[in-house]
Order: C-alpha cells, then sequence, then structure tokens
C-alpha cells in the first residue's frame, strides 16, 4: 500500500507538471492546506496567549474596578459626606500562588509584595468582593488572611445603613461565616446585604460580603446571630486585587492626636 | 518457455503494439480509446507478488507517458491496475484456484472468467485514466461511462486476440499413427 501510494504521488507529481489544470488544483489544495496548517498554529498560539490575556483583562478589570469605587466615593450629593468620603482607592491585581481551605486557619499567598506596593493590613477583593486582609509581605509575595480564617474578625453591617456587626469564621465549610453581635431589635431577612462598614480602613464603605442567609435568635441574650453566605467564592478563586487607600495616612495621624 | 519471460514478452509486445498502432485508435471525440497494452498486464501469471504488479503496471505506464507524451496518466493508471490485479484475481478465481504460474486464459478458465477478469481490470486501468485526465469530482460520472465504452471495446479486442493467438487445445491422439496408409 505505501509503495502504491509513493507511485501514485510520482504520477500525480507528473502530471500537475505537464497539465495546467490539475496543476492549478493541486495548487489550490497545496494552498488550502497550508491555510489550514496556518490556522491551527494560529489556534495554538491563540489558547498560549489566552492566559497571558485573561491577566491583561483582570489588570485593566481591577484599573475600572478602582475607578468606578472612586467615582462613587467622590459622588455623594452631601457636602459633609464628600469631605468624609473623599478617601480614593487605589486596586493591585494579584495571583494566588498558594491556598488553602481545609484548615481553621486557611492562608492564601499571592504573588505581588512589596515590590508592588502591597503592604499589611490592605484588603484584598476576589471579584469585588472582600476576600481577606493581608497579614505579611516579602519582596514580591503577600501572605493573606482570608475570611474564611478563624482567627479573623470583620466589621460589616446589615444593609446600607443597617446595624453594624461582627462577623467570623466558623470554620465549617468555606461558603459561610457568622455574623455576631446583631440586636434582637433589628429586623433581618434572609437575603438581605451584607456590606462592609469601612470603620478598619482595609475596605470602603458599601462593598459586598455577602447575603443573609439564616437568623439564629437565642433568647438567652439580646443579640442574634446571622449566617452569612459570602459573596467570594473560595473554591475558584485564582486572581485577586488588593486595595490601597490613599488617604490612610492622612486618617491615621488624625486618630494618634485623639486624646487617650 | 519460461513463464515469467513469456509474460513479460507478451507485456512488451502489446505496450510495442499500443505505441505503434493502438494509439491512434481514440473513437468519439476521446469517449472510447484502446489500451492494448492492458492486455499484456491481464496475461500476467497469477501467483506473482503483488507488489510485483504494482511495479510492472507503473512502469508499463510511465514507459507509455514517455513515449506518448501522456505525462504520468498511464503511470497512475497501471499502478492503480498494479494494486487492484490481486483483488480482482481472487474475486473470480475458481473454488480449487488458478493454475500455478500460469496465466488467465480461455483454454484453462472459460470465456466467461476471461472476459470478466479483463473487463474489471480494463475498467480499473480506464476509469483511473480518464478520472485523474478528468481531475475534477464533478467529471466523475462522465469518467466512469468513458471507461464503461472502453472497456467494452477493449474487452472484445482482448477476446478476438485471445480466440486467435491464445493456448489452444493439444491435438487428439498420437502424433505418429501406427496405420500410416490410413
Amino acid at each position: 500500500m505505501v509503495l502504491f501510494v509513493l507511485l501514485e504521488i510520482i504520477a500525480l507529481s507528473w502530471i500537475t507538471s505537464t497539465h495546467a489544470h490539475p496543476k492549478g488544483k493541486i495548487a489550490s489544495i497545496g494552498m488550502k492546506m497550508s491555510s489550514n496548517w496556518t490556522n491551527s498554529l494560529g489556534r495554538i498560539q491563540y489558547f498560549k496567549d489566552l492566559k497571558e490575556t485573561n491577566v491583561e483583562l483582570l489588570m485593566e478589570n481591577a484599573r475600572l474596578r478602582t475607578e468606578n469605587l472612586n467615582f462613587h466615593r467622590t459622588n455623594f450629593p452631601d457636602s459633609c459626606d464628600e469631605a468624609f468620603h473623599n478617601e480614593l482607592w487605589n486596586s493591585i491585581p494579584a495571583e494566588i500562588i498558594r491556598y488553602s481551605s481545609t484548615f481553621k486557619n486557611n492562608i492564601l499567598v499571592a504573588n505581588r509584595g512589596r515590590s508592588s506596593g502591597i503592604s499589611p493590613g490592605m484588603g484584598m477583593l476576589e471579584n469585588g468582593k472582600i476576600a481577606g486582609l493581608v497579614a505579611e509581605v516579602t519582596e514580591h509575595e503577600a501572605l493573606v488572611l482570608p475570611i474564611i480564617n478563624i482567627q479573623t474578625q470583620w466589621s460589616v453591617r446589615l444593609g446600607n445603613s443597617g446595624a453594624v456587626g461582627r462577623m467570623i469564621w466558623s470554620g465549617k465549610g468555606t461558603e459561610y461565616a457568622t455574623l455576631k453581635d446583631i440586636p434582637l431589635a433589628e429586623l433581618i431577612l434572609p437575603g438581605d446585604p451584607i456590606v462592609t462598614t469601612g470603620f478598619q480602613g482595609t475596605f470602603p464603605s458599601g462593598l459586598e460580603v455577602g447575603k443573609v442567609e439564616e437568623v439564629l435568635v437565642t433568647h438567652a441574650d439580646k443579640f442574634q446571630s446571622v449566617t452569612v453566605k459570602l459573596a467570594a467564592d473560595f473554591n475558584h478563586i485564582h486572581y485577586v486585587e488588593f486595595l490601597k487607600n490613599t488617604t490612610s495616612s492622612i486618617v491615621d495621624s488624625l486618630i494618634t492626636l485623639a486624646p487617650e | 518457455m519460461n513463464p515469467i519471460l513469456r509474460a513479460i514478452g507478451i507485456l512488451a509486445f502489446t505496450w510495442f503494439l499500443q505505441v505503434m498502432v493502438f494509439r491512434f485508435g481514440i473513437f468519439s471525440n476521446g469517449w472510447i480509446i484502446i489500451c492494448f497494452h492492458i492486455y499484456g498486464l491481464i496475461l500476467l501469471p497469477l501467483d506473482w507478488p503483488k507488489t510485483s504488479y504494482l511495479v510492472i503496471g507503473a512502469i508499463t505506464g510511465a514507459l507509455l507517458d514517455i513515449v506518448i507524451l501522456s505525462g504520468g496518466l498511464h503511470m497512475a493508471a497501471g499502478a492503480f491496475v498494479g494494486l487492484m490485479i490481486p483483488k480482482w484475481t481472487r474475486l473470480i478465481s475458481p473454488r480449487d484456484g488458478f493454475i500455478k504460474g500460469y496465466s488467465i486464459s480461455v483454454l484453462h478458465n472459460g470465456w466467461s472468467r476471461f472476459i470478466v477478469l479483463s473487463f474489471l481490470i480494463t475498467l480499473s486501468y480506464m476509469f483511473i485514466l480518464f478520472a485523474v485526465e478528468g481531475f475534477k469530482w464533478s467529471l466523475i460520472p462522465v469518467s466512469f461511462v468513458k471507461a464503461l465504452l472502453s472497456s467494452v471495446l477493449n474487452v472484445v479486442l482482448f477476446a478476438i486476440a485471445q480466440g486467435l493467438f491464445g493456448p489452444k487445445p493439444k491435438a487428439k491422439g498420437p502424433k505418429v499413427s501406427a496405420y500410416p496408409w490410413s
């Protein structure tokens, strides 16, 4: 069969070199094959570049998110609010390179560190939702304590004007956390949004944290607990943004002036 | 005579006839043509290795292409026929097979087998010849009709040749008479 194919190839080559029409036909087949090959190569190259493009898009997304955030911060109608909320935020995109979700003290390691402007105390967002807090930094890496770490506590608010409480992780599942210290008088319904207060200076106020899943009332004390379904997806966390408050040094200097 | 030499001799002779005479046998605006050298391919011994048919078919076609300037058409057809000869032979072989070392003949295999094998081989050759010449998918049906018509004419010619020059039955009885006066 190989010999037959070989002989036919010789014969067809001979024909194409002596007959005008087949020559054109073979040439067009050759061009088609060449074009298909180029397309295949292009597709491989495209997939190769896809990761790079994805990172670039995420970075652009982070930049746009920050712009959007700052736009909202500086567009409060009330002049007092404007004065109060004129803090500006920058975001630094990064990739998570180490991750644990099966322990009580889970950690994340991102591929950006001091050299990229990240410092301890900065907040971390996953797809625009709060996800963690920078604990330590090296030159090129940052250690992040995520919400799903039992040692962390988060200041959050029920809706935009509801009660403020303390959110902790109970260590059960990566999707839920518990909101404590909510007065019994507060009316809470499943599905109510939980947002950041901005009191910690880590995140601006009003960023999405999650939604109320369940309300747990114990009449022994005067507070109620809320099970919060976290907005950040820790099972698929990959690209994140670190938030930097450019006015935090001014705020900190004010805090130092406060009487003991 | 050695069957191999005999077969090659017949092939060379038919090829020569094709070049000298039958190359002009083109009828009905090229719808029917004569390729008498196929007769030489048909008469190759039936028990040769498969590769030998392939090589012989391709070389015969290539030599014809060189001489009549058909630029590879006959080589392509010859190689294809070389591939098909063992298959067609197996298809029409009698239950106890063909006689070893012999080529097909009316005397040994009968008219029907000879005509069927000749027709299949010729049709294969002609079809590839016309299909490659047309070199278009749309011309395949036309090529098949041309091949069919040409095959009929060629098989008629092969049958005449076989009847005239094919093996003859030996005369019955002793050559020397016991009764020379009778």
